[in-house]
């Protein structure tokens, strides 16, 4: 089980694609290892549906809901991140096949 | 060669009361050198128009024209312009405008693309306003002010970024955020990659229902939420107006939608925010259980 921190890897503004991509790529590494991981988003102030694509709608294109029900847990969301990523999910699952 | 854009009485979130002063103002050409803003007989003015005004004054200066100003006679719309910060955002000399230095003050503003200082400050500066919670407000313009902005950058081409304007109406009970380009509008970046797009109100349609963009065809990866975002969330709180060159698009408190052509065109994008305080001071952010 890895547990990743969103603040330490790329600061507490996530708010476009750019911090998006470093989260991705280091949960589809550790998914490449069959690790599980837990994404902690402990001390980020701001996040915008941009961050959430690149990070975790990403996954969709090569991970399906079971499994990433099964392998990734997201801690210390507030509801207003909730609420956003609630939404990018809506779209990854919509477009799974098209990414 | 003066040519002059008159401002008329009631500059409101009415976006049919533009559509003289617009088709003024697309057909200004470099060789007018100047342009005479008329807002003397200006008697209301809200945040969408305090937006539009801007925006056309620094897209003119932008161009190398000298703004001539006529300011408005009603002494409650200079106040207005006077809190909102327009005279920080243009320095009046003499009888002209010229753009001015960047300043931290919130209320008027002309961004290029996220600024977290900007944010903090006019979450803080709303709240003060609007009496509501600092969580209910920060919530607010997190969740539609970056969103917005993000589409601007990303999408919208607009050579003046966007201006964002917000005022709390105590008495209505509302808080109005407008944002507003000069870009290219939504038809003119998706229709490229959504061949079936027939209007500009059919693309703002599909882009706030649907989330399609451009860059998730280009990019092939996953883009064009932010506009669903904001609509789930003015969903109960209040109302979204989106106006695109030729498209109008709104979806009141019930989630109703009505759209229409306008009969002229819109030179970018606005997005007008109308909240309801009392809704959002009551309605908590629980549309978000995250399913994988």
């Amino acid at each position: 089980m890895a547990t990743l921190k969103v603040l330490d890897m790329v600061g507490a503004y996530c708010a476009t694609y750019k911090e998006g991509g470093p989260v991705f790529r280091a949960i589809d590494k550790a998914f490449s290892r069959d690790d599980s991981v837990v994404l902690d988003l402990k001390g980020v102030l701001l996040t915008s549906s941009a961050f959430f694509n690149e990070s975790i709608g990403q996954l969709y294109r090569d991970y399906d809901s079971a499994f990433l029900k099964d392998h990734l847990k997201i801690v210390n969301l507030t509801p207003r991140d909730s609420f956003v990523l609630a939404r990018s999910l809506e779209a990854a699952k919509k477009h799974q096949y098209a990414l | 060669m003066e040519t002059t854009i008159v401002f008329l009485p009631n500059a409101s979130s009415d976006v049919e009361n533009y559509k003289s002063l617009i088709a003024a103002y697309c057909g200004i050409r470099e060789h007018q050198k100047t342009v005479a803003f008329d807002c003397a007989q200006m008697s209301f003015i809200q945040p969408f128009g305090l937006n539009i005004l801007a925006g056309l004054i620094y897209s003119l200066l932008k161009r190398g024209l000298s703004v001539r100003w006529i300011a408005p006679e009603n002494k409650e719309v200079l106040e207005y312009l006077y809190d909102q910060r327009f005279f920080e955002e243009f320095k009046v000399q003499g009888k002209y405008l010229r753009s001015a230095p960047r300043t931290t003050s919130v209320g008027l503003k002309r961004l290029e693309g996220l600024d977290y200082g900007y944010i903090k400050d006019i979450a803080a500066w709303l709240a003060n306003n609007s009496k509501l919670p600092g969580q209910v407000i920060r919530d607010t313009v997190d969740i539609n002010l970056v969103e917005v902005i993000n589409n601007v950058k990303d999408h919208s081409k607009s050579p003046i970024g966007c201006y964002i304007c917000a005022q709390a109406y105590h008495k209505k009970d509302q808080l109005i955020l407008s944002i507003v380009d000069l870009g290219v509008g939504f038809l003119q970046t998706l229709k490229p990659f959504y061949k079936e797009l027939k209007s500009d109100v059919d693309a703002i349609h599909q882009a706030a229902l649907h989330g399609l963009s451009s860059k998730s065809q280009v990019e092939k990866r996953l883009r064009g939420v932010g506009l669903s975002v904001i609509r789930r969330f003015s969903k109960k709180r209040g109302t979204l107006e989106i106006i695109s060159s030729t498209g109008y698009w709104k979806q009141d408190k019930q989630g109703r939608i009505t759209k229409r052509e306008l009969t002229w065109t819109f030179p970018g994008t606005a997005v007008n925010l109308c909240l309801d305080i009392s809704a959002l001071r009551r309605l908590e952010l629980n549309e978000g259980e995250v399913v994988f």
